[in-house]
């Protein structure tokens, strides 16, 4: 027995629990926590945005870009595996862009973001946009730092995308149903989407847009704008 | 397939507590898990397989406690699993209090 404490080192081999109750992904939050700083000090908003591919994430933010760029400057920081393609589409739109490119990941972290974040000059920046990888599921598990995460389905992916991706209507704090110029030549229920994220997520936020048409889109650049202008750095 | 992420950061976590506290070898390892977390129990088993033999942790007991997936009435309390939208005695929304956690509870180690 040891003299000073009474423990038995002789025993060291003894299995012992040691609690944790630690979040797993605790670094990506803490880089997460660090980014939200960040933009706090400099008054800048942040949107997180998820779908699956070919939802229009890229459409929403080059229409946006289009017809409120002159209004508050924007900036994007947009993710896909490979090709700096959507980066072109939304520097054409006269958005100031970065792209990550991911390799084989199917999701954006929290450092990969900072670290895109410092590749762009964010001096006039109002409001900074994620358009996160095209996948409806593991995005999900990653803080990014935003302020707002807004989940996006499109018409042609039918009514219960809601419903069979739960983890996204969840962790979401807005949906845009897009597409819905498409509605008079497919039997998407919009009603019954509706009806279903909220069941998911009592008194979620909706918005029924067409990126292409530009319908919807004032109703929620307004609402956006007033959330980005209760920001002050 | 984020899994594999996951999974390195669990491990990330476990060796450096499994360090600090100078033992020999994890024996188990329990992590709750919420069932809208967006991590799949079955890929992320597979991911321990695949990843734990070369750490500290090889040959340990994974253990995962699915969290399921609970709404509350941010007024009255009441909890439900299935939400009715409107809590009807408070005309609140319920909000999700569990069922999103990626949490690493304990280690036992020796």
């Amino acid at each position: 027995m040891c003299d000073s404490c009474g423990c038995h080192p002789e025993d060291s081999n003894e299995a012992r629990q040691i609690n944790l109750g630690q979040n797993i992904l605790s670094l990506n939050n803490e880089i997460a926590d660090h980014t939200r700083q960040h933009l706090q000090e400099d008054g800048i908003f942040c949107l997180n945005i998820i779908s699956a591919p070919g939802s229009g994430k890229t459409s929403l933010l080059e229409r946006l870009g289009r017809d409120y760029g002159h209004k508050l400057t924007m900036a994007v920081i947009v993710g896909d595996q490979q090709t700096d393609n959507d980066q072109k589409r939304l520097k054409e739109a006269g958005l100031n862009a970065v792209q990550i490119n991911t390799g084989a990941a199917c999701h954006l972290d929290a450092r990969m973001v900072h670290k895109a974040m410092h590749d762009l000059d964010l001096s006039a920046t109002k409001l900074l946009i994620i358009e996160n990888i095209g996948n409806m599921v593991c995005p999900t598990a990653y803080d990014l730092g935003e302020d707002l995460r807004i989940a996006v389905v499109s018409t042609p992916e039918g009514e219960d995308k809601p419903a069979k991706y739960p983890d996204l209507i969840l962790s979401s704090d807005v949906l845009l149903i897009n597409k819905i110029d498409l509605l008079p030549y497919l039997t998407f229920n919009i009603d019954e989407c509706c009806a279903q994220a909220r069941k998911l997520k009592p008194g979620l936020k909706i918005f029924q847009v067409s990126a292409s048409t530009g319908e919807g889109m004032a109703e929620f650049w307004q609402w956006l704008s007033e959330r980005c202008q209760t920001k002050k750095g | 397939m984020h899994e594999m992420s996951i999974m390195a950061s669990i491990l990330d976590i476990v060796t450096k507590t499994a360090q600090g506290e100078k033992a020999a070898k994890v024996t188990r390892i329990e992590l709750a898990i919420g069932t809208r977390a967006g991590v799949v129990t079955d890929a992320l088993t597979f991911a321990f397989e695949a990843m734990s033999p070369s750490t500290i942790a090889a040959g340990a007991e994974l253990m995962v406690i699915e969290i399921p997936l609970c709404y509350r009435c941010p007024s009255c309390g009441t909890e439900t699993t299935e939400t009715l939208d409107l809590c009807l005695e408070c005309d609140r929304f319920y909000e999700v209090v569990r069922g999103r956690e990626l949490q690493i509870t304990s280690i036992e180690i020796e």
